[in-house]
């Protein structure tokens, strides 16, 4: 990952694709799925927001976005408030996804993903370990983990078509 | 940390620091207790519901077809059960005739009603946003004040229990699992009436503690709400007892492995704590107090 600045133009309405991406990802992953008496829940589906984050030079306004998305989640899934505000928000500091040289391609944007779950799957045990006062299992995480990157080209498609909708077609590649 | 040295890296490095403070000092104190900001949780839940319930229209789609491709294969089978059960039910429904006649005889006799029938108010709603993640297990439905619905209020489906109301909003309610870490509620076996304490552990068998009589409880006893503390309803199926891994007796819930949509949420006021004698006196001096100051 790059340290120094992006030196190429930003595309306007980067931020908005992000958000709106986020949002319903946020949505979807409180939304359960029942089928052949299993209940499946999507909860790790934002993390594909963070990790397809728009290269953008309005790092607060991302950082703000972000941490009201985190406490959105939340609420939304009645868990303990600011859990995935920090997870969103150390990821995005240790992945820095705003800083992308090359636009987005799937194929690095999945190598990337798979980083960022491993990562954010050992911040989440560690938090839900220190929330609940014992270590959660392990095998829901992995099943969600799994979940998740079964979904991941679904998002992918999904941020694909916001960047379409919203996005200058000259400039569709700068994010 | 996000960038080069300028100012604009500054301000930005200062922000990210704030909120992960922000959100750190959040996630401590509200470890465990999810008890801060209540009503602002209410709100926004209550704003995101139709989102929720709008992007929950094709998962709900794809679960009916995968619904209705396991009961056709099960139909022929099931159908078969089905004609046995009704033959048992046959001789039961005689039986449950005489008794019903029996029980009202002596309902008369002593003066008394049927304690279950005083809970005849139900709403039906539309679970649709179940959470069974690692820390937590809720779920949403789609009632709120509008259809008096009140915190505590018994949430079931037709297999059974399913949790209790934990927040109320506008228009959406957040039930808590019985499956929850949270949960607590007051049970008993059906065949020998041994109270405990049926508690989560977001696992799919929550445990039995502060069991009044452990000798009471075995494997396959029907397990139900025992209404000792006046909080939920009594006699609403939750499951049955089962043995785990580790030979501790846990409770298989009637609502596992079973797709939640329509659920029921019983309208229950807890008993109200009897008023005692000296604040009954207290009161009617008060008021004889006041009617002096009158004249």
């Amino acid at each position: 990952m790059p340290l120094h600045p992006v030196s190429q133009p930003f595309a306007r309405g980067g931020l908005l694709v992000g958000s709106l991406l986020m949002l319903i990802l946020a949505l979807l992953s409180v939304s359960s799925f029942n089928a052949f008496n299993t209940v499946i829940n999507f909860i790790y589906l934002p993390l594909i927001g963070i990790c397809t984050w728009p290269r953008t030079d309005k790092i607060i306004t991302s950082i703000c976005i972000i941490f009201i998305f985190g406490l959105l989640l939340d609420i939304i899934s009645s868990g303990p408030l600011g859990l995935w505000s920090l997870i969103f928000l150390i990821n995005f500091a240790v992945f820095k996804p705003h800083m992308r040289l090359k636009p987005l391609v799937f194929s690095t944007a999945f190598s990337s993903w798979f980083l960022l779950l491993f990562f954010s799957s050992i911040l989440i045990y560690f938090f839900v370990w220190f929330s609940i006062d014992y270590p959660p299992r392990v095998m829901p995480l992995i099943i969600q983990s799994a979940i998740a990157t079964c979904l991941f080209p679904l998002a992918y498609g999904l941020r694909h078509l916001l960047k379409k909708i919203f996005i200058d077609q000259f400039l569709r590649d700068l994010i | 940390m996000l960038g080069s040295n300028s100012n604009s890296t500054k301000a930005s490095n200062i922000a990210l620091i704030t909120a992960l403070i922000l959100a750190g000092a959040l996630f401590i104190s509200d470890r465990g207790s999810q008890t801060i900001f209540l009503q602002t949780r209410s709100n926004v839940e209550a704003i995101a519901s139709p989102g929720i319930k709008f992007l929950s229209i094709p998962i709900s789609m794809i679960e009916n077809v995968s619904s209705a491709f396991v009961e056709r294969s099960k139909a022929l089978s099931e159908n078969k059960a089905l004609r046995d059960e009704l033959y048992k039910l046959r001789d039961y429904q005689k039986e449950s005739r005489i008794m019903e006649l029996k029980l009202s005889r002596l309902e008369q006799l002593l003066n008394s009603s049927n304690e279950t029938n005083k809970t005849s108010v139900q709403t039906v709603a539309r679970s649709y946003g179940e959470v069974n993640s690692p820390f937590v297990r809720s779920s949403l439905i789609d009632v709120g004040k509008k259809s008096n619905i009140q915190k505590g209020y018994a949430v079931s489906t037709v297999d059974g229990l399913y949790g209790h109301v934990q927040r109320v909003g506008k228009n959406s309610s957040r039930v808590l699992l019985l499956s929850d870490i949270n949960s607590r509620i007051s049970v008993m076996s059906l065949r020998s009436n041994s109270r405990a304490i049926l508690a989560g552990n977001n696992d799919d068998f929550p445990n039995l503690i502060f069991a009044s009589n452990y000798e009471g409880w075995f494997e396959g006893d029907t397990v139900l709400t025992s209404g000792d503390g006046g909080m939920l309803p009594p006699g609403l199926e939750v499951g049955f007892v089962i043995k785990d891994a580790t030979g501790k007796l846990v409770v298989d819930l009637n609502t596992n492995s079973k797709t939640v949509d329509w659920i029921l949420v019983t309208h229950y006021n807890p008993i109200e704590t009897p008023i005692s004698q000296t604040e009954i006196q207290g009161n009617s001096t008060h008021d004889l107090a006041s009617i002096s100051k009158g004249f």
